[in-house]
């Protein structure tokens, strides 16, 4: 079947087979190679993406649910190429080591410093219950999440 | 790889164009967020002829409010995370608003709807608990018209409800109460990723009387949603009969040691969080 | 900023499911659904038949000359274990590629499997052509007659748990014009490309190996897995790209998982709290087919087993048996934390044995003097850091909760050494390390050794992936040894470089830019105990919601000699410390009656999620440097060590109940 994605603003079509999951849209057919597959099961967040401005784990959507709707990737976060507050805060605090989960944790952080009133430390560790970092303990990802969003307030 | 096997899809934007179509097909499978639908086409436990998407069914994207009838409606295709601020300010939304706000992460509430929670029959979602303890009804569509089941009854055992073929969950129906005390707990633990107990109570106390007071169970402990009749309590310091009935409803249920623990751990769950539930409803 | 993590914001990272080639194929492994049985007939897909190989033993921990039984590419007669490879089928499209798997069929004549360690010394050969099922047996230390006041005995188990990086295993495999070029998510482009040569019979010369970004391994990318060969055996057949990428569900049916080991000790000591011997049995289930480093498991948690302590006589026999379950492999610690967790458990229960308090007693058991175990561990003494360590985390005041606390040692793998090279290519100083990096760390301690040594700005310096055509030689990371081993042949390369440009007469950093020059160096290195960190570690534990037991506080002061960068250690000790909380709360591979895995999804084995990060206390110590030029111990599996034990006790102090099981027993709560 045809199906048309806006992805960062930006329309994909393509003739897919209906089954297609949207990571695989996402990341086969658009070229986005920012958005990982992680767990395939909702485990883990390294799929995240915003759906109409929510966060939605791409792995358990098929491409076909998201016609007509505004998707945005970890690559649209960024723009023009200059990091947003959340990525910025990520890098600078070095909360990162491998890396394979800087878009989810892009995104949620994103999604929270958008919507979310609160933004102290248990707040933000409850909001990031769903993406999965193996690496770092989760406290230097808070940290910087919560940084990023004190920064944001003070502008 | 995990990936779906092959099916036809059709987006549904009517109720009779679902009605008319799901006829058509000998296995349809109907997904309204998806989250469990396609994890289950993924894992190819499911292989349905085609996949109907009940997403852009606005029908089902409502919620009504009956001041007469003093009921609410809340229509299947509404996501988890809507319902805080759509939800009235009763006390039975208030229960049901801390089950849905339970629900996986804020990514599952996003995607996650109403119907796709209550029609799964997994002994671990949460919605059918709090549902069943504030006495909800399941609104039933079909080509003959319209039936409702307490939302208490629509479980046969895990991962089977009462709905048949060509049926969809329009919605639940629930009346609202006021001035309830609720309790919503539940036991998670990470191997397996599972709930052993979940238990939701909700109790309208008046000095020492009790003018109401119900409670259901769900959880890999139990099975299904089960709700427990506490009807014939009426004082507050009958609570050690209370909890003599519980312990007895705990103790009755057939259980197994199996991989969610065995049937001693499951019962301390249960009891444990059953008491702690009676003991937050019930305190002045 | 650090450039590495700048690019994944971007969606520019290269991870090897990244990597897109014109008519690749898909590969997919048709997995065996029993976990012992006798392969009947299988119809369909490439098997044993095509590829009759078996693998040989590379990765961490290498040597030669073992008697034990290695996995075959693909089952050949008999499936030992659930997951393991009998098939495997291929297209250009990746979901007919998957609806390919079930166009395999296979008949199966089921046996009983062997699940247990218990199981498997009573049971007969799961390999026919052995006598029993044990691997290999082992003495440590002594044979000695015990005549001490106090005897303290226990049976003590961790269970497996898989490594579960977040990026799982993957590879793409290219065989083009008489070279096999192969690209993957490895801690070792070079053990994977020993493996391979040497497995499909090619000339090192013809294969050539790129290391993905690499997202996360904790052991599980250092081996040379069955599908890497299928995948570069179907390129060379067909002479198309192949890739394969692994699925949640197969790491955990098929991924090595780590600890499987339990051992049953006697601890000797007399009422003071002197120590005075330790013996027992080490058991280690190595699953359905070994390796050097599973083989020698039990060998190696015996060797450690005295920790920092002095302990005069140690005698320990170690056995690591066949099971019908998936090969062991490390886990990040790799029998350091077992070897902790074992010890420091007896230690406890020593200390509750003749009441006194245990921090106490494991002070007094510190050696005043260097002292060499019976096993030949040689430790230096550490009694001052454990005494202020203690002071740091305010002791005497946690001791009012329910805490735990663990003293501990982390041996780097630092045998065989490491290599490095550095070349100034247009302006750019790029370094390839032996040990490839997949995190940060690896990033930050080379730029600050490389501005230390050649005053090179940190933005002109790119750590380059692994590379076996730049740098030929190398060995892995892992074991907590890079910072030492390729620091090590970081900072002498850099030495080299400096005097290199010194003779050209090259006298500031400009000049120095605009060069091509280059310097390579490779060093083996031996255990040497000022290479050797201390651990303190503790935990308090709290019951939540009246029922679950949750580890609410961390603390960790941790000896790293001289770091590298404080910043990233520090989200190396956290990230370690979690993983090793979770060990004993809930993260481990069980399986249910039949040997099949229990967990069907990544969330089901347990792991940690952000909400279950206890408050974490990190002090970051130097108690002397390494014997290496920059001074940098281990770190990478410090975490893993220490945590279990500390939060062990903190439960068991919560529940009043023995904890000598990992994961927790829930029954304990009933
Ligand atoms: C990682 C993860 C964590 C989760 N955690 C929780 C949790 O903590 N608690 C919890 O309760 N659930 C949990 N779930 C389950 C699930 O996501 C939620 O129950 C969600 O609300 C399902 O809604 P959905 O719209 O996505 O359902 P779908 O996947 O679209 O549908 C689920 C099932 O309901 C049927 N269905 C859907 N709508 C209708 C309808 N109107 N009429 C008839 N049948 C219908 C579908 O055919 C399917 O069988 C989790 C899922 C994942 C993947
Ligand atoms: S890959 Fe989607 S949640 Fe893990
Ligand atoms: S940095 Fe490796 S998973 Fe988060």
């Amino acid at each position: 079947m045809r199906i048309r994605l806006n992805i960062n603003g930006k329309d994909y079509e393509s003739d897919v087979e209906p089954r297609t999951l949207l990571v695989d849209f996402i990341r086969d057919v658009a070229g986005l190679k920012g958005t990982h597959i992680g767990c395939e099961t909702g485990s883990c967040g390294a799929c995240m993406v915003l759906l109409d401005g929510k966060p939605v784990k791409s792995c358990l959507m098929l491409a076909a649910q998201a016609e007509g709707k505004k998707i945005v990737t970890v690559e649209g976060l960024s723009e023009g190429g200059k990091l947003n507050a959340v990525q910025k805060s990520l890098s600078q605090k070095k909360a990162l080591q491998c890396g394979f989960c800087a878009a989810g944790f892009s995104i949620m952080g994103t999604w929270i410093l958008e919507n979310e009133q609160d933004t102290d430390y248990e707040r933000v560790k409850s909001d990031l219950a769903g993406v999965v970092c193996r690496c770092s303990g989760y406290e230097p990802i808070i940290n910087a999440i919560v940084e990023a969003a004190k920064n944001e307030r003070k502008d | 790889m995990k990936a779906p096997p092959s099916f036809d899809f059709i987006r549904i934007n009517k109720l009779n164009e679902f009605y008319e179509n799901v006829d058509r097909y000998s296995s349809p499978l109907i997904i309204s967020g998806g989250t469990v639908a396609v994890l289950m086409l993924k894992n190819r436990v499911i292989r349905p002829d085609v996949v109907i998407d009940i997403s852009g069914i606005e029908e089902l994207n409502v919620l009504k409010k009956d001041k007469e009838k003093n009921e609410v409606f809340i229509g299947s295709n509404i996501k988890l995370h809507e319902l805080k601020s759509i939800l009235p300010d009763d006390s039975a939304s208030e229960l049901i608003l801390k089950a849905a706000t339970t629900v996986g992460d804020i990514a599952i509430r996003s995607m996650g709807s109403v119907g796709g929670n209550v029609c799964l029959g997994d002994p671990g979602n949460d919605l059918p608990v709090a549902l069943a303890a504030v006495g909800a009804n399941a609104v039933v569509g079909s080509r003959e018209g319209i039936r409702t089941v307490p939302v208490s009854e629509c479980y046969v055992k895990p991962f089977k409800t009462v709905l048949k073929k060509g049926e969809i969950l329009l919605g639940v129906s629930y009346k609202m109460l006021y001035g309830y005390r609720t309790s919503y707990n539940k036991f998670f633990i990470n191997f397996l990723d599972h709930y052993v107990g979940i238990v939701a109570a909700i109790a309208k106390v008046e000095g020492i009387s009790i003018k109401d007071m119900r409670m259901a169970v769900s959880g890999e402990a139990i099975g299904t949603t089960v709700k427990i009749d506490l009807a014939e309590f009426s004082k507050i310091d009958e609570i050690n009969a209370i909890k003599d009935k519980l312990n007895k409803f705990v103790n009755e249920r057939s259980m197994s040691d199996d991989r969610f623990g065995t049937v001693k751990f499951k019962k301390k769950v249960l009891l444990t969080l059953m008491f702690q539930a009676i003991d937050e409803v019930l305190k002045a | 900023m650090s450039e590495r993590t700048e690019k994944f914001f971007m969606g520019k990272g290269s991870f090897v499911d990244d990597i897109q080639l014109p008519n690749m194929l898909y590969l997919e492994i048709v997995r065996s659904k029993k976990a012992h049985a006798k392969i009947l007939e299988v119809k369909g897909g490439l098997t044993a038949k095509d590829i009759p190989l078996t693998l040989t033993s590379t990765g961490e921990s290498y040597r030669m000359g073992r008697n034990y039984e290695v996995e075959p590419v693909f089952a050949k007669g008999k499936v030992l274990y659930y997951g393991q490879p009998v098939a495997a089928v291929y297209d250009k499209d990746k979901y007919k590629a998957r609806d390919l798997v079930e166009s395999v069929e296979i008949a199966y004549q089921e046996l009983k499997p062997v699940l247990s360690i218990e199981e498997s010394l009573s049971s007969s050969p799961i390999h026919e052509n052995r006598k029993d099922n044990i691997v290999a047996r082992f003495e440590i230390g002594k044979r000695f007659s015990p005549e001490s006041e106090v005897k303290v005995s226990d049976e003590l188990y961790m269970e497996r748990v898989l490594p579960n990086p977040l990026e799982t295993r993957g590879i793409v495999a290219y065989y083009n014009s008489g070279k096999l070029n192969v690209w993957i998510s490895t801690q070792s482009v070079y053990s994977i490309k020993n493996g391979l040569s040497k497995i499909l019979g090619l000339d090192p010369a013809e294969v050539n190996v790129f290391q993905a970004d690499t997202g996360g391994a904790f052991g599980s990318k250092s081996a040379v897995y069955p599908e890497y060969v299928i995948a570069c055996y179907l390129s060379m057949k067909t002479k198309q790209p192949v890739k394969w990428i692994e699925s949640r569900e197969e790491h955990i049916s098929s991924t090595r998982p780590g600890r499987g080991a339990k051992a049953e000790l006697q601890l000797y000591g007399n009422k003071k709290g002197k120590i005075e011997g330790i013996e027992g049995k080490i058991y280690v289930d190595v699953g359905a087919y070994a390796d050097d480093l599973s083989s020698t498991s039990p060998s190696w948690i015996g060797y450690q087993i005295t920790g920092p302590y002095l302990i005069e006589n140690v005698y320990i026999e170690g056995y690591s048996v066949y099971t019908n379950k998936s090969p062991l492999g490390p886990y990040r610690g790799a029998g350091r934390p077992e070897a902790a967790f074992f010890i420091e458990r007896m230690i406890d229960k020593f200390a509750d044995q003749i009441g006194m308090d245990p921090v106490e007693l494991r002070l007094k058991n510190l050696p005043e003097r260097p002292f060499q175990s019976p096993t030949g561990l040689k430790v230096l003494p550490s009694k001052s850091f454990f005494e202020e360590g203690i002071k740091s985390i305010n002791y005497s005041e946690l001791k009012k909760r329910n805490v735990g606390v663990s003293f501990g040692i982390l041996l780097p793998a630092v045998f065989g050494g490491e290599s490095a090279k550095i070349k100034i290519d247009e302006g750019v100083v790029k370094v390839w390390l032996g040990g490839n990096a997949h995190w940060q760390r690896h990033e930050l301690f080379v730029k600050r050794i490389l501005k230390e040594i050649l005053e090179v700005p940190e933005e002109k310096v790119v750590l380059m992936n692994g590379d076996t055509t730049e740098l030929q030689k190398g060995i892995g990371t892992w074991g907590s040894r890079s910072a030492i081993t390729a620091g090590n042949a970081l900072y002498k390369a850099a030495m080299l470089l400096k005097e290199k440009a010194e003779k050209m007469n090259i006298n500031s950093v400009e000049q120095l830019l605009n060069s091509d020059l280059s310097a390579e160096y490779y060093e083996n290195m031996q255990l040497d105990p000022t290479m050797i960190s201390f651990l303190l570690t503790a935990a308090v534990a709290e019951m939540r919601d009246g029922i679950k037991p949750v580890i609410e506080e961390v603390w960790a002061y941790y000896d790293v000699g001289e770091p590298l960068s404080e910043e990233a250690v520090y989200g190396q000790i956290t990230g370690g410390l979690l993983m090793g909380v979770q060990e004993v709360l809930s993260e481990a591979l069980i399986y249910d009656s039949k040997g099949k895995p229990l967990p069907e999804t990544m969330a089901a084995t347990g792991i940690a999620y952000s909400i279950n990060a206890p408050k974490y206390h990190v002090k970051i110590k130097t108690f002397g440097r390494s014997n290496t030029p920059h001074g940098a111990k281990g770190v990478g599996e410090a975490g893993t060590v220490g945590a279990p034990p500390a939060a062990a006790r903190a439960v068991e102090k919560l529940l009043n109940k023995r904890v000598n099981k990992l994961p927790l027993d829930f029954d304990l709560l009933a």
